[in-house]
């Protein structure tokens, strides 16, 4: 039986394909135009990866911002619930989970069970998000990537204090032309330093209890980790590839649906 | 300052007329066309009383037994607020007065549109104003500046943090002070035949609330989820009067009737069954019909307006009664006190009324919304009940749209459906 779930983001769109509980496929596309044209994409490129027809799939799950606009999709599932499902399924001892994506973060706290006791986000601001780093990265003329090797190489963070990406530009300008100039890993290393602060404070909404999974694009990011997991008792648990948790939550739960003799 | 009531005129005739009609509109709860019919009924009164200025306006919650039996009428700050900005749809227009004034964002967006109508002059003006210190401390500064601007006396109830014997004696002595203010201020006299008549009429009221409340219990749950601020509002408009009675006793016998029958409130399948926590955003109030109707989420107990002490009015001691029913009831559980109480409260009514989840709306710059954690820990630590913090605004429908919210809550139902296997 092969079940697809499908994560639809602002920025990317993960697609998870499961056969008999075991990830046949899983990919990340840009979401750059509508919702329906994004999954559309994300779905044909998936089945001609690995040789699938559409009607060969017996139920699809879109999970995500605009999950709603996915009309291939025989049901929406919220983006908590397909992440705890996803995470508990790759981690089961997880019982807090973090998203940190483009635009928006997640946390949530779950029992043994997978049964979501207590979640926020940081729906109203996009500065506790990856968005935070994308825009700094803007203006300093480099990749998220390579700001992550230069916060590596610091051997002091500075304190950004800023929680607004205005406010940290503009104390980035300050560290920059200071005399002497602060050196520019320490201050790159400084932002992810505010970008893990703000999303633990976000977390301690809930209760941090271990294991802790972080998960979403930021999570791809060596110094973001690095500066998270100094504020945490226990390692982080990042999954191999971070993004697709919710979509494979969604994967997961179709393929419930599909033994319950719903679908195709 | 000079006043113009232009503006209040063409809010309320708007809102008089919405009342009218939805009077007249068939419905299938007796209930809700008689808390149409009674709105009408009070504006008939209000709107008079405004011309000729025998009105006495409060914010929230003052006890309007008084404000009767002095023969004035009680205009609500609050109300007469939201109903001006929703009938004239101008929330921009008045928010943007309030910040010109100097009046910072970071305060709660309701006190901001009562400022900037005192600014402008656009409340009636009353013969005196009374507020208090319970409760929301905003509305100490906006009745103040409402006073202060309109040049009229006026009276601030210290309210005690507790609810011993010598807080009651505290407070019955400061609603003895408010007697005297109007008295002064109005040149009537408190007539305390009449307010003693009201005391009696108010226990029964006091009965009926808690009988309605022990019929949410039944599963399914039978109440409409926005009868509950119906209910409220005719506590306070109708406080200590038949009319109240009539609303009560019909509300209660359909209540009762459904209950016998085993069925919800029309057209409810109920799935979930939820606390409420605090305030629901005004302008997106039809969240609350949504819940209902479209996910079966039934909200079966509101903390903030129930009676959380077992209040017994005495009509020979119609002031101490006052202070104990007051007190002892709607919006002073938590909007004054420990919050040691709000958890207590949360934890007993989850328990009582056999709840799936909770909902904090989480108002934009509201202090209350500091009890959160506590409540959150409390529900989930005594009884694994998990509760929403859904970030809205009580006044100011732009903070967070109607999507926004809706979204937010279809997130939760998910979550508890999930939990119930449902």
């Amino acid at each position: 039986m092969k079940v697809a779930g499908i994560d639809m983001g602002g920025m990317t769109t993960k697609l998870v394909i499961l056969e008999d509980s075991s990830i046949l496929y899983h990919g990340i596309t840009v979401t750059a135009d509508s919702s329906e044209m994004a999954a559309q994409r994300a779905i044909e490129r998936g089945l001609h990866d690995v040789h699938l027809k559409m009607g060969e799939l017996s139920y699809i799950i879109a999970t995500g911002m605009t999950r709603k606009k996915v009309s291939v999709a025989n049901e929406v599932k919220s983006s908590i619930i397909c992440l705890a499902k996803g995470a508990i399924w790759l981690f089961p001892q997880a019982r807090t989970v973090i998203d940190v994506g483009g635009e928006e973060t997640l946390a949530l706290n779950m029992d043994k069970a997978g049964r979501v006791t207590l979640f926020t986000s940081n729906d109203k601001c996009a500065a506790g998000s990856g968005f935070f780093l994308e825009s700094l990265a803007k203006m300093l003329e480099m990749s998220t990537e390579d700001m992550a090797k230069e916060a590596l190489k610091a051997e002091k963070a500075v304190n950004i204090s800023g929680t607004c990406t205005i406010f940290a530009e503009q104390e980035i300008l300050s560290h920059t032309f200071d005399v002497p100039p602060v050196p520019m890993p320490d201050i790159i290393a400084g932002l992810h330093e505010s970008l893990a602060g703000r999303v633990i404070g976000l977390v301690k909404n809930l209760r941090i209890l271990p294991e802790i999974v972080l998960c979403g694009g930021v999570a791809r990011n060596p110094a973001f980790v690095r500066s998270l997991n100094k504020r945490v008792s226990t390692e982080l648990l990042v999954p191999e590839d971070p993004q697709i948790v919710p979509a494979l939550g969604a994967a997961l739960l179709a393929e419930e649906r599909a033994h319950e003799g719903k679908g195709n | 300052m000079k006043i113009d009531n232009t503006m209040w005129f063409k809010a309320m005739d708007s809102w008089f007329g919405m009342c009218k009609h939805m009077a007249a509109k068939p419905s299938k709860s007796k209930a809700n066309r008689l808390y149409y019919e009674l709105y009408t009924k009070y504006y008939e009164r209000l709107i008079p009383a405004v011309e000729k200025g025998n009105i006495v306006v409060h914010p929230t919650s003052v006890p309007t037994e008084i404000i009767y039996a002095m023969d004035l009428v009680p205009m609500l700050v609050t109300s007469s607020t939201w109903q001006m900005v929703y009938s004239l749809k101008n929330f921009d227009e008045v928010l943007s007065i309030a910040k010109e004034h100097g009046i910072m964002e970071e305060t709660c967006s309701i006190h901001r549109m009562i400022s900037a109508f005192a600014f402008k002059g656009w409340f009636p003006k009353p013969m005196a104003f009374v507020y208090a210190t319970g409760g929301c401390d905003s509305f100490c500064g906006s009745s103040r500046v409402l006073s202060e601007l309109y040049e009229v006396p006026s009276y601030c109830i210290d309210t005690p943090y507790h609810y011993t014997d010598e807080d009651i004696a505290y407070l019955t002595n400061q609603l003895s002070g408010m007697v005297q203010l109007l008295e002064d201020a109005t040149g009537r006299k408190m007539d305390w035949d009449r307010l003693r008549a009201s005391i009696e009429i108010a226990q029964r009221q006091l009965d009926l609330y808690r009988e309605i409340g022990e019929l949410r219990k039944a599963t399914p749950s039978p109440m409409e989820n926005r009868r509950a601020w119906q209910l409220n509002w005719m506590n306070w408009i109708y406080a200590g009067s038949e009319d109240g009675v009539r609303f009560f006793q019909t509300l209660r016998d359909e209540l009762s009737e459904r209950v016998e029958k085993g069925i919800g409130a029309p057209g409810v399948e109920e799935r979930l069954r939820i606390l409420d926590l605090f305030m629901p955003p005004t302008p997106h109030f039809r969240l609350l019909d949504w819940m209902q109707e479209d996910r079966g989420a039934n909200i079966v107990s509101e903390i903030l307006i129930r009676y959380d002490k077992d209040v017994y009015l005495d009509p020979d001691k119609p002031l101490e009664s006052l202070a104990r029913k007051w007190a002892g009831g709607p919006l002073w559980n938590e909007l004054q006190g420990s919050t040691e109480n709000v958890v207590r409260a949360a934890v007993e009514a989850a328990e009582a009324f056999g709840v799936d989840g909770a909902i904090w709306w989480d108002n934009f710059n509201c202090r209350q919304c500091g009890c959160i954690r506590m409540a959150k820990d409390g529900l989930l630590d005594h009884l694994d009940i998990p509760t929403a913090v859904i970030s809205c605004d009580i006044g100011d429908p732009s903070f967070v749209t109607y999507e926004e919210v809706k979204d937010n809550l279809e997130q939760f139902f998910e979550i508890l459906e999930s939990r119930k296997g449902i």
